[in-house]
């Protein structure tokens, strides 16, 4: 078990920026990424021993990460969070946090996209390919082509606004 | 064209926003001990699990409870107390039927749109679960009250008492309508969208 649990340390380490982004992407403030990233951390723990070998770490990371982001009733949580350790805040604009503001606003811009359409454009902008994409999101290729054009329109659209 | 250029553009800014907060955020240390040790604690399930768990724990305690009660102590006659353990005994069958059918530990590392479809199908069963159950389950307490009052000679409570009782039940009523309407309405949005998506 010991191994098991150096294996997941390991693995959390390696893709903290990965399942951070897709947190922070489905968040409203500093706590409920702290909330959301924990939830993510206890379903690879749990999945972690039938995952093991069955598909690409990556593709499973981004599975687990959306799926916790868009079922979690964020009203009915019952486990106390653990601030994440971090010593800066994405949500917090200074002066010399240029790329915290440019996030917060593209943040806000995909936050009015329906959950499906804002996984789908926070995968493309991770640059995963389409046929992954399709893998993750359990549509076909086809339809992750017109279903991006479509978003990318809708984000267009609002940048015009 | 140029319209169409500086849209790619725009898109490739974003692009570039994304991989920098995401190198950004790789030089944070986030994951913690603590946090390690909460994600690794063993025998962790979720709430809507602990719920529904502890409904049917709740449903089973309550079968020799009802019959002490009602049969024992208050001297009701069979007919009402066995309609009350049959609701008791399905209502506790049903929940756990249904929470097996997200159980699975594979189940958040499945692609996104099959884990939505199944968590959706689970509450949908919940939500026609309640609306179907809550009826029955006023009826039998209407029953067992019948049967308390009707031929014995406890006497009844006070007209100013009852009209009390049943405006405090009226407004529990509403509440819980109010209450799983909205949820109803999200769920219903949810499905919508998972239905476009299908």
């Amino acid at each position: 078990m010991k191994d098991l649990e150096r294996e997941f340390e390991q693995l959390v380490r390696e893709h903290r920026g990965t399942i951070y982004t897709v947190c922070y992407m489905f968040s409203n403030d500093q706590d409920e990424v702290a909330d959301l990233f924990q939830e993510v951390l206890i379903n690879l723990w749990n999945s972690l021993p039938s995952f093991k070998g069955r598909s690409d770490v990556r593709s499973w990371i981004y599975r687990v990460s959306l799926n916790v982001c868009i079922s979690i009733d964020r009203k009915k949580r019952r486990i106390k969070t653990v601030p994440l350790t971090m010593n800066v805040n994405p949500y917090e604009e200074t002066e010399t946090n240029q790329n915290s503001r440019q996030m917060d606003m593209l943040r806000r811009r995909i936050a009015k996209l329906g959950q499906f359409d804002r996984a789908i454009i926070l995968l493309w902008l991770e640059n995963i390919s389409y046929e992954e994409i399709a893998a993750i999101m359990g549509i076909s290729i086809k339809n992750v082509s017109v279903r991006l054009y479509r978003i990318k329109e809708e984000l267009k659209n609002m940048s015009n606004e | 064209m140029e319209n169409q250029n500086d849209n790619l553009q725009e898109l490739e800014v974003l692009r570039q926003q994304v991989a920098e907060f995401k190198n950004r955020m790789d030089e944070q240390e986030i994951v913690n001990r603590k946090l390690l040790m909460v994600a690794t604690t063993k025998g962790h399930i979720s709430w809507i699990k602990q719920l529904n768990i502890g409904g049917a724990i709740i449903n089973i305690v309550m079968i020799p409870i009802v019959i002490l009660v009602f049969r024992n102590i208050v001297g009701c006659s069979w007919g009402p107390i066995l309609f009350c353990e049959l609701i008791l005994i399905l209502s506790a069958a049903f929940g756990i039927w249904n929470i097996s059918t997200i159980r699975d530990k594979h189940l958040l590392c499945d692609n996104v749109l099959s884990v939505q479809q199944r968590l959706a199908a689970f509450k949908r069963r919940e939500k026609l679960s309640f609306y179907i159950g809550l009826p029955i389950i006023l009826l039998s307490v209407a029953w067992l009250l019948f049967d308390v009052y009707y031929g014995t000679d406890i006497p009844l409570p006070s007209k100013a008492h009852l009209i009390e009782d049943a405006i405090i039940i009226i407004i529990g009523l509403c509440f819980v309508f109010y209450t799983f309407r909205r949820e109803r309405c999200s769920l219903n949005k949810a499905i919508k969208e998972i239905q476009e998506w299908g």
